[in-house]
C-alpha cells in the first residue's frame, strides 16, 4: 500500500511534465500594452495618425537645430554667447558632413523630415484606398501633401537634390537613390499643388492646415525657383505647366 | 565669485598675502576624503548538513553586513538554503533545493531614480566630490553651509549629501529547484538503464527602490523629489528528461532526450513627484492629498518564452573513443512568426591516448586526452514584441484643446521606435575546436590546451537603418564575423617537500575577431562603427597627431585658409589623404580595437605546513581605450594633466581655451589610449589549525585568514584609470582587507 502511493505520487509527477508544456501556441507573442501599426487600419487609427503630421511640424521651430539650420547664418539671426553651434553661422571648416563638436547635429533634421515624411506616406497610403471612407478624406489627404511637400523644401533648400520616398516602409530599406534638385523641387510643387486643391478654406480648430498656407509656400516656392533661374530656359507654356499654375 | 561665495573668495586672496602671488597660501580642500570612508564587512555564515542513506539534509542561513567607501553606502544580505535529497526506494528519487536573499541596499546619493534628472549634474557622490573647487569649502566661518561653493550654480556642495538623499534599493529573491527521477530498470528489469527525471525550477524576484532627495541634495534645483518603483518577476523552467543507457561488451552507448519550456514574466509599476510637502514621508507617502500631481508614472508587463527539444547520443568504445552526438531545435517567442524555431548540432570526438596499448610503458605521461568538436550554437537575445511594430502615442494642443495622436515613429516624442522586421531570426555561431588535457610527471604538470574558431552568422543587432525609412533603428540579422582563438591552461607543482609546496596555475587567452560580411555584402557599416576584416568592437575617427608645435605654424596656416581655425597648442588631428583640409569623409580612420587581444591570470599558491599564501595575478593586453580626453573648456574640475602652455610646450594635451564655447573641437582625438595592464587583484594567507590541537575544543576544522583585495598594480598604460574594473574606464576602485575564520563542528 505504501509503494502504491508512491507510484502514483511518480506518475502524477509525469503526467504533470507532460501536460504542462504541450499546450499550442506557447511561443505566441502577445503584445496587450501597446497599440501596433494594424491600428492604421481602423478608421480610428487613421484620425490619430493625422495628428502626427502636425506634431512632426514641431520640428521646423522647435529647438536649437530648428534655429542652427535654418536661421545660423543669414541676417535673421547670429551665434549667441555659447558658440558651440558657431559653424552654422561662420560657415567655418568644422561645418562638413559631420559637424565636429557641436551640439547641432547635421543629420538630426534630415532624420525628422524623413520621420513626418514616413507618417504622411503612411496616412496616404491608408486614406487614398477606395475602401476609405472617412468623412475627414479629403482634409486627411490635402495636410499629408502639405507636410511631405514643406518636409521636402526643407530638405532641398538644405541639401540640394534628396532620395524622394513616397512610400512607407514595412521593412528596413538601405539602397536609396539620389534625385536632382530639380526633380526634388517638382515634387515639393505636386505636393502643394495637391495640398492646395485638397486642403479647406477656413481651419476647423487653431493650428489646422488651411488652402492659404498651402497657396503660401507654393508661391514662396514659384518665387525661388524662378530667382534660381531653373526654368528660364523653357517656354512660358511649359513654364506654366512646370509651376503646376 | 567675491558675491557669491565671499567664504572662497577671502581664501583665494591669502594668495595674496605677500603681495605677489604664492599658491601654496591657498588652503585646499580635500572633498574626496570628506564623503569617502573606510567601510567594514561583516559576514558570517552557518551551516549544518547531515543524513542516512535513505534522506539527506543541508540548510545554511548567511548575514552579510557591508558598509560602502563612500559615505551613505551600505548593503546588508540574509541568505538562506535549504536542500533535501530523498531516495526512499531503489526506483525513486527526489530533491529540492530553496535558495532565498533578502537584501537591503543603501545606495547612496544617486543619479539612477524614476524619470530624467538634470543633465550635467554628477551621478554619484564620489564623482560630484571631484567636480568641487579646492579653494572652496563647504561652511563658513559661521558654519552656515554654503549651497555653491566657489559660486558656480552647476556644482553644488557634496558636504553632507547622505542627509540630503537616499536610494533605498530591497530584493527579495527565492529560486527553487526540483526534481524527480524514476529509476525504470529497477522496477523493472528489461527497462534497466532507461531512467526519467522531471524538473522544475521557478524563480521569483521583487525589487524595491525608493529614492529621495531634499532641496539641498547635489541633484536637486530648488525641489525635493522622491520616487517609489516596484519590480516583479517570475520564471520558471520545466524539463522532462529521459535518459537510456546500454552496454555491450566494450561498447556503451547512452541517449538523453529532453523537453523544456521556459516562460519569464516581468512587470513593474513606479511614480515620481516633486514637491513632497513632508521631507520625512520620504517615498512612503505619494497620496493623493499630498501630492496634486505625478512627475512621472509608468506601469510595464513584459513576458516571453522559450522551448527546446534535445537529443544527445553518447557512444564509447572500451574507454577509449568517445563520441557524443546532439541536436536541438529551440524555439524563441520573441523572434518573428515562422523564424522562432532553428535547429542547432553539434558532435565532439574523444580520444583518450592514454588507454591505448602503445602507451602502457610511457611512465611520464599519466594523462593524454585529444578533443575534436563541432557545434552550433544560437542567441535570441533581444528584448520581446520587437517585431510587433509598436507605436508611439501623445497629446498635441490645437488651441487650447489636447488632442490624442499616434505616429508610426516620432522622434521628438523621445521616444526611439524600432521598424519591425518580419524576418527576425536567431543568430548563429558554429565552432570548431581541438584540444588536448594532459597530466605529466605524476600530476606536476597538467593543463589544457585548446584552439578554436567560430563563425557567426545573422548577427542579431539593433541596429541603425537610413532615416528614409522612417526610423532611424530596426533589430536586423546582418552580416557575418569571424573569430580565432586559443585558451591555456597550466597547473604546475614547482616545489614539493615534506613542508613545503609551491603551485602556480596559469591562465591564458588569445583571441582576435573580424566582421566578414555586413547587412550591404563587403562594404564598411560607418553609422554602426562596423567595418570589413576589423573588429567587432572598435574606435573610429581622426587619428592623434600630437598637437600643432610652434615650427608647424606655416603648415597650419594651410589648414586655416581652408576654414579651419587652428593655433598652436591645439589637438592636431593627422590629415590622412594630405588635402590641407579635416574632413570626415577622408581623415576618419580604425583607430584600433577595444577588445584585448590577451587576457592572463595567474595564481601562486605556497603552502609552508600549516600555513597558505596565495597571490593572484590579473591583466590584459593590447586593445585601445577612448578615455575621451581632456575638456579644458575652464569652468570644472578636472584631474591634474600635463597640458600646454607658454611654460610646457612638449605636453601631452591640448592647451586651455576659455573665450570658445566649444573649446577646442578636436580635443576628444587625445584621449585615445593604448591599453594594457598586469595587477595584483588579491593576496591572502591562511593558517588551518591542527588536528591534534582542535580536537581537544571539541571542532572538527578551525582556519583563519587575511586577504588583501587590489593591494597594487604591477603595470598600467593608463595610470589614470583603473582598467581591471570594467571594460569601459573609471578612476575608482576599492581596496580592502578581509580577516575571516571558519569553523567547523
Amino acid at each position: 500500500m505504501k509503494l502504491d502511493r508512491k507510484v502514483l505520487l511518480g506518475l502524477a509527477f509525469l503526467a504533470l511534465g507532460m501536460s504542462g508544456t504541450s499546450c499550442a501556441g506557447f511561443l505566441d507573442e502577445k503584445l496587450t500594452t501597446q497599440q501596433n501599426t494594424d491600428y492604421f487600419d481602423t478608421p480610428e487609427g487613421i484620425d490619430r495618425l493625422e495628428v502626427s503630421l502636425y506634431y512632426n511640424l514641431r520640428f521646423h521651430f522647435a529647438k536649437e537645430y530648428a534655429c542652427a539650420t535654418t536661421n545660423s547664418g543669414t541676417d535673421e539671426f547670429r551665434v549667441g554667447g555659447d558658440g558651440s553651434n558657431a559653424s552654422w553661422n561662420n560657415y567655418d571648416g568644422n561645418l562638413q558632413s559631420q559637424v565636429v563638436s557641436n551640439s547641432t547635429k547635421m543629420e538630426e533634421v534630415w532624420d525628422g523630415m524623413y520621420n513626418g515624411i514616413n507618417n504622411a506616406n503612411l496616412l496616404l497610403s491608408k486614406v487614398t484606398l477606395d475602401s476609405y471612407k472617412g468623412s475627414n478624406k479629403n482634409l486627411y489627404i490635402g495636410e499629408a501633401h502639405f507636410l511631405r511637400g514643406l518636409n521636402y523644401f526643407k530638405l532641398v533648400s538644405q541639401y540640394g537634390g534628396v532620395p524622394l520616398k513616397l512610400t512607407p516602409s514595412v521593412s528596413p530599406e538601405r539602397e536609396f537613390t539620389r534625385a536632382t534638385a530639380e526633380a526634388t523641387y517638382l515634387q515639393v510643387i505636386d505636393d502643394l499643388k495637391t495640398a492646395y486643391d485638397y486642403l479647406p478654406s477656413t481651419a476647423s480648430a487653431v493650428g489646422k492646415m488651411t488652402k492659404d498656407a498651402a497657396a503660401h509656400f507654393w508661391l514662396k516656392l514659384i518665387c525661388l525657383v524662378l530667382a534660381k533661374s531653373m526654368i528660364a530656359g523653357m517656354g512660358r507654356r511649359k513654364q506654366l505647366i512646370w509651376l503646376r499654375l | 565669485m567675491g558675491a557669491t561665495d565671499p567664504t572662497a573668495w577671502k581664501n583665494i586672496e591669502k594668495g595674496w598675502a605677500g603681495g605677489s602671488w604664492d599658491g601654496s597660501k591657498v588652503a585646499t580642500t580635500d572633498w574626496c576624503d570628506m564623503v569617502s570612508q573606510t567601510g567594514i564587512t561583516h559576514e558570517h555564515t552557518l551551516s549544518a548538513s547531515g543524513g542516512t542513506d535513505k534522506i539527506k539534509g543541508y540548510a545554511s542561513i548567511g548575514y552579510l553586513d557591508n558598509e560602502g567607501t563612500v559615505k551613505g553606502q551600505s548593503y546588508t544580505r540574509y541568505t538562506t538554503k535549504i536542500s533535501l535529497d530523498l531516495k526512499p526506494t531503489a526506483w525513486f528519487t527526489m530533491g529540492l533545493n530553496v535558495n532565498g536573499t533578502f537584501s537591503e541596499q543603501q545606495y547612496g546619493s544617486s543619479a539612477t531614480t524614476t524619470g530624467s534628472l538634470l543633465k550635467n549634474l554628477p551621478g554619484t557622490l564620489y564623482a560630484g566630490a571631484t567636480s568641487m573647487f579646492p579653494y572652496a569649502v563647504p561652511f563658513d566661518e559661521e558654519g552656515n553651509r554654503i549651497e555653491y561653493p566657489g559660486g558656480d550654480d552647476k556644482v553644488k556642495n557634496v558636504a553632507d549629501e547622505w542627509n540630503h538623499s537616499q536610494n533605498e534599493r530591497r530584493m527579495f529573491r527565492v529560486i527553487g529547484s526540483l526534481f524527480a527521477q524514476l529509476d525504470l530498470g529497477e522496477i523493472y528489469s528489461p527497462f534497466k538503464g532507461l531512467k526519467y527525471r522531471f524538473s522544475f525550477g521557478p524563480d521569483f524576484r521583487h525589487y524595491r527602490n525608493g529614492t529621495f532627495r531634499d532641496e539641498e541634495s547635489l541633484s536637486s534645483e530648488g525641489k525635493n523629489r522622491a520616487s517609489l518603483s516596484n519590480q516583479s518577476d517570475f520564471s520558471w523552467t520545466l524539463d522532462n528528461l529521459l535518459y537510456y543507457d546500454k552496454e555491450i561488451g566494450k561498447h556503451s552507448f547512452g541517449v538523453t532526450l529532453l523537453q523544456s519550456a521556459t516562460k519569464y514574466h516581468y512587470e513593474s509599476s513606479s511614480m515620481a513627484a516633486e514637491g513632497i510637502p513632508l521631507n520625512s514621508a520620504k517615498w512612503n507617502a505619494l497620496s493623493k492629498e499630498n501630492i496634486s500631481l505625478l512627475d512621472d508614472w509608468n506601469s510595464s508587463l513584459t513576458e516571453k518564452q522559450l522551448l527546446s527539444y534535445m537529443f544527445r547520443l553518447n557512444y564509447d568504445y572500451h574507454n577509449r573513443y568517445l563520441l557524443t552526438i546532439s541536436g536541438r531545435w529551440d524555439g524563441a517567442s520573441q523572434l518573428a512568426d515562422g523564424n522562432k524555431w532553428a535547429f542547432f548540432p553539434s558532435a565532439a570526438l574523444g580520444w583518450r591516448i592514454d588507454q591505448e596499448a602503445f602507451m602502457e610503458n610511457i611512465n611520464w605521461i599519466n594523462q593524454l586526452k585529444l578533443r575534436i568538436g563541432f557545434g552550433t550554437t544560437g542567441n535570441s537575445a533581444i528584448s520581446p514584441y520587437q517585431t510587433k511594430g509598436a507605436i508611439v502615442p501623445f497629446y498635441y494642443p490645437f488651441g487650447s484643446s489636447l488632442v490624442p495622436g499616434f505616429a508610426a515613429s516620432e522622434p521628438l516624442t523621445g521616444k526611439t521606435v524600432t521598424l519591425a522586421n518580419q524576418d527576425l531570426g536567431w543568430e548563429k555561431t558554429t565552432q570548431y575546436n581541438i584540444g588536448i588535457d594532459y597530466s605529466l610527471l605524476k600530476g606536476r604538470i597538467s593543463g589544457v590546451l585548446d584552439f578554436y574558431t567560430s563563425h557567426t552568422t545573422d548577427l542579431l543587432m539593433n541596429m541603425s537603418i537610413p532615416s528614409l525609412n522612417g526610423y532611424t533603428q530596426s533589430y536586423a540579422n546582418v552580416g557575418e564575423t569571424s573569430n580565432v582563438g586559443v585558451d591555456i591552461t597550466l597547473n604546475t607543482v614547482n616545489i614539493k617537500t615534506r613542508d613545503f609546496e609551491w603551485r602556480t596555475s596559469l591562465n591564458a587567452a588569445w583571441q582576435k575577431d573580424k566582421v566578414e560580411e555586413l547587412a550591404n555584402g563587403k562594404e564598411d557599416d560607418i553609422v554602426n562603427n562596423w567595418f570589413i576584416g576589423q573588429a567587432l568592437g572598435v574606435i573610429y575617427g581622426y587619428e592623434s597627431g600630437g598637437l600643432w608645435k610652434e615650427e608647424d605654424v606655416e603648415l597650419m596656416e594651410e589648414y586655416n585658409k581652408k576654414g579651419h581655425s587652428f593655433q598652436v597648442g591645439m589637438a592636431r588631428p593627422v590629415d590622412q589623404n594630405g588635402d590641407k583640409k579635416i574632413d570626415p569623409n577622408d581623415d576618419r580612420v580604425v583607430i584600433g580595437h577595444t577588445r584585448p587581444r590577451w587576457t592572463l591570470g595567474m595564481n601562486n599558491t605556497f603552502y609552508y605546513k600549516n600555513f597558505e599564501l596565495s597571490v593572484m595575478l590579473y591583466g590584459r593586453f593590447d586593445y585601445m581605450v577612448d578615455t575621451g580626453g581632456e575638456w579644458q573648456g575652464g569652468r570644472y574640475m578636472q584631474r591634474s594633466i600635463n597640458y600646454y602652455n607658454e611654460n610646457n610646450k612638449n605636453a601631452d594635451y591640448q592647451k586651455p581655451i576659455y573665450n570658445i564655447g566649444g573649446g577646442d573641437p578636436y580635443y576628444r582625438i587625445l584621449g585615445y589610449k593604448k591599453g594594457s595592464f598586469l595587477k595584483v587583484r588579491n593576496i591572502s594567507l591562511g593558517y588551518t589549525f591542527p588536528q591534534s590541537l582542535i580536537k581537544k575544543w571539541n571542532l572538527s576544522n578551525l582556519k583563519v585568514f587575511v586577504q588583501a583585495k587590489n593591494p597594487g598594480q604591477i603595470f598600467s598604460t593608463i595610470d589614470f584609470l583603473e582598467l581591471d574594473a570594467s571594460q569601459s574606464y573609471t578612476s575608482t576602485w576599492n581596496r580592502g582587507f578581509t580577516v575571516g575564520l571558519n569553523v567547523g563542528f
